[in-house]
């Protein structure tokens, strides 16, 4: 049985093909805020980035070219072509989900603004789905991560604010989405399920 | 009782390195179904996504400590928080290592059938951790900002090269030591020689040259805050983990392997490990081609 055991684990071993591919040296702790307009649709989306030290320290000694430690409208911009834009390309890691099934919606954006805070790499930036998005009418989840997993993204706590929607008509939860794993199938991403209460 | 250890420690190795390894299969496009078949198996991939995530989290927090602590440092706090900070490094790098990345395969598949001694496993585990280490320390000496490094090849031209040449040197490794292998099975059983220590210390070579994108950050961090050499202490004690990881890992698989040929010598053939004598060679060229074209595309 043992030897079983170790000749199967062999033989897995060369069915499958090695990656050798980057791991998180990068995170980010991420709050968002969601805003409903009057329809109950999703008017935008706030998300607030705190990068950590070491990364924060990489990019400010790249980007703040008169040294003052934070960031002046020019080199704002230097850090938006540099690392945000890609960013984007990645629908800003925000990834929806529309009764379980990613949506393709677009994101646009609206605002982003980068500042140093305690050491910290801090963006805040607002994006707008192209598509109405209901959470009242239908299931939507958020999640926000790096399915290449360079950068490892966590929730800070009480992570969503929502405004828009009178009294507690939108509480959210996060879960553990075991449905669309990231990472070639290694790690079942954390989710937000927007306006349901965990069952 | 050993025996039952090192078949432990088989799974257990096999079970952390494997787990990037079956999922890639994904991602070279060969079948989400043969991906199914590799993950799905064996563990159960809630389990392996709570150890996934502990040991992410656990990561994570060294990181913060590590910086903190510098920053105590750097504020003139002296003494104990030093050794601190040694001991932290340790622990990070060793951690750290477990990670994807970092040789792990390629040296595995080197000694595939290899019959080497255990030493040679342990040997390469610090070649690979000082050559990764070094390559980081000479990154940070001569670039303004390591931020594009982090991300690896798909932000950094000079990355890109890096690996280039990391994948082609695998390759090259893979494709000497498929002949030595050919060459070798037409010897007699007692001239037989698995073993060539130049193709260990190139293919330790080959991949180390790829900077340890850990130690590039907390030697930047140290560094730009004035504090080089404390950085540089710090990364010498990381690599000291990667080495203590990496070698165990070499080692044992070594020990291991060797172990599982008596047993299946006994119950099966020997045939399947001349099989696998072949395929760590095949292996190591795969692994050097697929990635030397994956990585094309970013130059």
């Amino acid at each position: 049985m043992k030897t079983h055991r170790a000749v199967l684990s062999v033989i897995f071993f060369f069915f499958c093909v090695p990656a050798l591919i980057a791991h998180p040296h990068v995170w980010v702790d991420v709050s968002l805020r969601v805003d409903f307009d009057k329809n109950g649709d999703i008017a935008s989306i706030m998300e607030i980035w705190r990068y950590d030290e070491m990364f924060s320290m990489a990019v400010i000694k790249q980007i703040d070219k008169n040294g003052d430690g934070d960031f002046d409208a020019k080199e704002e911009s230097d850090l938006k072509n540099l690392y945000f834009s890609s960013i984007e390309r990645f629908g800003f890691y925000t990834h929806i989900f529309v009764n379980g099934k990613e949506a393709k919606t677009g994101m646009k954006l609206k605002d982003f603004s980068a500042r140093m805070s305690d050491g910290n790499l801090i963006y805040v930036f607002t994006i707008v789905p192209e598509k109405p998005l209901n959470p009242l009418k239908s299931e939507i989840d958020i999640g926000i991560y790096d399915s290449g997993y360079y950068t490892e993204f966590s929730y800070e706590e009480d992570p969503v604010l929502i405004t828009g929607l009178s009294g507690d008509g939108c509480p959210f939860y996060i879960f553990e989405d075991d449905e669309h794993p990231i990472y070639f199938g290694m790690v079942e991403p954390e989710t937000i399920a927007l306006c349901r209460k965990k069952l | 009782m050993q025996k039952k250890t090192l078949i432990l420690f088989f799974s257990f190795s096999l079970f952390f390195i494997l787990k990037p390894v079956m999922a890639s299969y994904g991602f070279l496009g060969i079948s989400m179904k043969s991906r199914g078949v590799c993950v799905k198996s064996g563990a159960g991939s809630s389990f392996l996504n709570v150890v996934w995530f502990k040991f992410t989290k656990t990561q994570r927090m060294l990181n913060k400590k590590v910086a903190r602590s510098m920053r105590e440092i750097k504020k003139g706090r002296k003494g104990k928080i030093f050794w601190f900070l040694m001991f932290l490094s340790f622990v990070y790098g060793f951690l750290h290592s477990f990670g994807p990345g970092h040789g792990k395969i390629v040296m595995i598949s080197y000694f595939t059938g290899k019959k080497a001694h255990w030493k040679r496993g342990a040997m390469m585990g610090w070649q690979i951790a000082f050559i990764h280490a070094l390559s980081a320390v000479i990154i940070v000496l001569s670039v303004k900002s390591i931020a594009s490094y982090v991300f690896g090849a798909s932000a950094s031209r000079e990355m890109a090269a890096l690996k280039l040449i990391s994948y082609a040197g695998i390759f090259i490794i893979g494709a000497i030591t498929f002949f030595e292998v050919a060459k070798n099975e037409e010897k007699k059983p007692e001239e037989k020689n698995f073993h060539s220590g130049k193709s260990q210390f190139f293919l330790a070579l080959s991949v180390g040259v790829v900077p340890c994108a850990g130690i590039l950050l907390v030697l930047f961090y140290a560094t730009a805050q004035g504090l080089f050499s404390v950085g540089l202490l710090a990364s010498l004690f990381m690599s000291l983990g990667m080495a203590f990881a990496l070698s165990v890992i070499g080692s044992g698989y070594i020990l291991a392997e060797r172990k599982a040929e008596v047993l299946i010598k006994s119950s099966a053939s020997a045939k399947i490990f001349k099989a696998f004598r072949y395929s760590g060679a095949v292996l190591l060229m795969l692994i050097g081609v697929s990635f030397f074209v994956y990585t094309l595309r970013f130059v």
